[in-house]
């Protein structure tokens, strides 16, 4: 029952005028962006963390958190009128949802998906509240040791959970991990790899690093192709369902919501993964499989209740670990640092009043998007219309300027702009920036942890297999890291559960 | 015919060095921090010096982009570059051209010029709907970080002539 007054406590700071504004703001930048392709949330959140600064720290995270889980709401409507994903996480939803759309159903395909990520997301808030404090509890006692292990299992499973190579994405953590050593060394006072640029002393920032890996270089990759037009914007028609509808939706919502709450505690995982994730599981279960592909209602409702139950549970490890899971919670993380917080165990009982408005925030964020979606559907397609090269400008020009807000200087300009030309060569291989900017987060930690283990155990590794959690989780490093290299020895490309889905949603 | 075929297969040994592009990059960036980090000083396992940590990483990178040399790129991941560098390129250099032109004359006119470029060349307006856009959109940048946000940019020529900073 202390969760429900803390609860209550929560909705106390969230219902004022000013927060709430912050939530809709939140949830409605989030839609639009998710509307729009090419914009996706990793880029929105980073390019709103300079207005965040002045905002008060519940305010801030409120209004970010919205933007995460509202991006996924508005990624649904594109996937489903267009097959034009706005956002990476609704790639399987384009499969059914734009069949349905061409078969006269999009009214029901979009009125499931907006009921299924309510429901999902709801499922998700009550998981994390009944989880997150005995989690941060427990890992109060997690000392240097623990915090390698975790950070180290963080990493491994973002590269082996990731949707291209293994190898690729452990290249793109190692120079995360790189750059991250970039600045003044936290414990002999050095400095190390400044090229003698005085603007590096404090290190590269992750803002600039950020943004310019995912907002600069989405939008450079944009624009190769940006002189195609969108095909004909499909009928939308009523936004109801019937009854038979709900009977099929019924089992993929309540498996989405199951599933997606634990794929997006784990690092890595989040909205991608666990849409993919359940498009196979329903396609498996289906009693008529040759439906997918062709409109199937269930391969619609599974996927958007998965991916907006992850979005909110990939909270739960930054919340009560302080270790973000992906790269939107790395941006959130680096919200709460500029605003002097350092997330960890103790946050909750340290800043109850940010945590519990948090969550707070959620439900009402949730309902207000169920509410905006039955009118706004038509207006939000409008967005479309506006050329991609008008929306990359602005967003350029918001993008720069902000960065120059962070220390007032055009160094990270720079930086910004070197990371952005990098993480476009990187789309261009084949490599994903997200295993980079996760690496980069957890690098200083990782270091500094890694360090102070090494002085416990006076320089013996043997201090990661003889304290039980660390054992545990070492163990679970070991085997991630046995399991990648067996595939890739016997050439099996299909050793993940996204391979897998991937290739029964019959995707690239 | 048979110069077809050698076509094809120069094509395919291009294509293999290609893929490799980024294992060569990447081993060459771990050769540079492993490097540097020799000469800040490694320490011991027992009083770790600021290079240690570093070096593991940089072993690991070179390491794995070594195996990516060994056994090739999956190309299927890779993208077609040829044709498509243009737009892109236009945009790396109005950005780089804006930052420039930020430290001299402030926001508006360097904000202007990049905005007009984009809409112009990249989304193809037409040169009136550009100038429009490219205006009202500095404006508003304008307003909501230096009035609104009270952020301090380089003296704005442009912004002075209305009496602003």
């Amino acid at each position: 029952m202390d969760s429900l007054t803390n609860l209550v406590d929560g909705f106390g700071v969230i219902l004022t005028p000013a927060n709430l504004l912050y939530v809709l703001l939140g949830v409605m930048i989030g839609t639009v962006i998710g509307v729009l392709p090419g914009l996706g949330p990793t880029a929105t959140i980073a390019l709103l963390l300079p207005f965040t600064y002045s905002m008060e720290p519940t305010s801030a995270i409120v209004m970010l958190a919205g933007v995460y889980y509202g991006s996924m709401y508005g990624g649904t409507i594109t996937s489903v009128l267009l097959r034009i994903p706005g956002e990476a996480a609704s790639a399987v939803t384009a499969i059914d949802g734009y069949e349905m759309t061409k078969a006269g159903r999009a009214g029901p395909a979009l009125a499931i998906s907006a009921v299924g990520s309510f429901i999902g997301g709801t499922v998700a808030i009550i998981g994390l509240i009944l989880i997150a404090p005995s989690l941060a509890g427990f890992a109060v006692r997690f000392g240097p040791p623990e915090y390698v292990t975790l950070t180290v299992l963080g990493i491994v499973m973002v590269t082996y959970l990731g949707t291209k190579s293994t190898l690729k994405s452990v290249i793109a953590a190692a120079i995360g991990l790189l750059l991250a050593v970039v600045g003044t060394d936290p414990i002999a006072g050095t400095t190390r790899f400044t090229l003698g640029l005085p603007g590096l002393f404090s290190g590269i920032d992750l803002v600039a690093v950020a943004m310019g890996l995912f907002g600069v270089s989405e939008i450079l990759y944009v624009l190769e192709r940006s002189g195609q037009s969108h095909g004909k914007i499909g009928e939308v028609g009523r936004l109801t369902f019937s009854r038979e509808d709900w009977k099929a939706s019924r089992g993929p919502i309540t498996r989405g919501s199951l599933l997606g709450f634990p794929i997006g505690v784990l690092p890595g995982g989040g909205g991608v993964l666990s849409s993919i994730a359940s498009y196979g599981i329903e396609k498996r279960r289906s009693k008529h499989p040759e439906e997918f592909g062709k409109g199937a209602i269930e391969g619609v409702a599974g996927p958007e209740t998965a991916n907006n139950a992850s979005s909110i549970s990939a909270f739960i490890p930054l919340l009560t670990l302080g270790l973000p899971s992906n790269a939107v919670l790395a941006l959130i993380l680096g919200a709460l640092m500029a605003q002097n917080i350092t997330p960890g165990p103790q946050l909750i009982t340290a800043h109850p009043e940010l945590f519990w408005g948090v969550i707070a925030s959620m439900l009402i964020g949730n309902l207000i998007l169920l509410m905006l979606n039955w009118p706004m559907v038509g207006f939000f397609v409008q967005l479309l219309r506006v050329r991609i090269g008008i929306i990359g400008g602005i967003a350029m020009l918001i993008t720069l300027v902000g960065v120059y807000t962070l220390n007032n200087s055009t160094f990270d300009m720079w930086v910004m702009l070197i990371m952005g030309v990098l993480g476009y060569f990187m789309r261009k291989f084949g490599f994903e920036p997200a295993p980079l900017v996760l690496a980069f987060v957890l690098g200083a930690i990782l270091e500094e942890s890694f360090r102070q283990s090494m002085l416990l155990s006076d320089g013996s590794m043997a201090i990661f297999a003889t304290r039980p959690i660390s054992a545990v989780l070492s163990v679970f490093v070991l085997l991630f890291i046995a399991s990648s290299i067996w595939g890739a020895v016997r050439k099996d490309k299909k050793h993940s559960i996204i391979d897998q889905a991937k290739e029964l949603a019959g995707e690239d | 015919m048979n110069s077809e075929q050698t076509a094809v297969a120069t094509h395919s040994v291009k294509d293999k060095i290609f893929q490799r592009v980024p294992y060569v990059v990447g081993a060459l960036i771990g050769l540079y921090f492993l490097l540097g980090a020799i000469d800040l000083g490694v320490g011991t396992l027992s009083t770790p010096g600021p290079g240690l940590w570093p070096i593991i990483v940089a072993v690991i990178l070179i390491g794995c982009c070594v195996v990516g040399m060994v056994i090739g790129g999956d190309g299927e991941d890779i993208e077609e570059f040829a044709g498509r560098l243009l737009r892109p390129t236009i945009g790396v250099a109005t950005l780089s051209l804006f930052i420039l032109m930020f430290s001299r004359f402030g926001l508006v006119l360097s904000g202007l010029v990049l905005l007009l470029i984009w809409f112009r060349f990249l989304a193809r307006e037409t040169w009136f709907m550009s100038a429009a856009l490219a205006v009202g959109a500095t404006v508003v940048t304008y307003l909501l970080f230096v009035q609104l946000l009270g952020a301090r940019f380089p003296d704005d020529v442009i912004a002075q002539l209305w009496g602003g900073r």
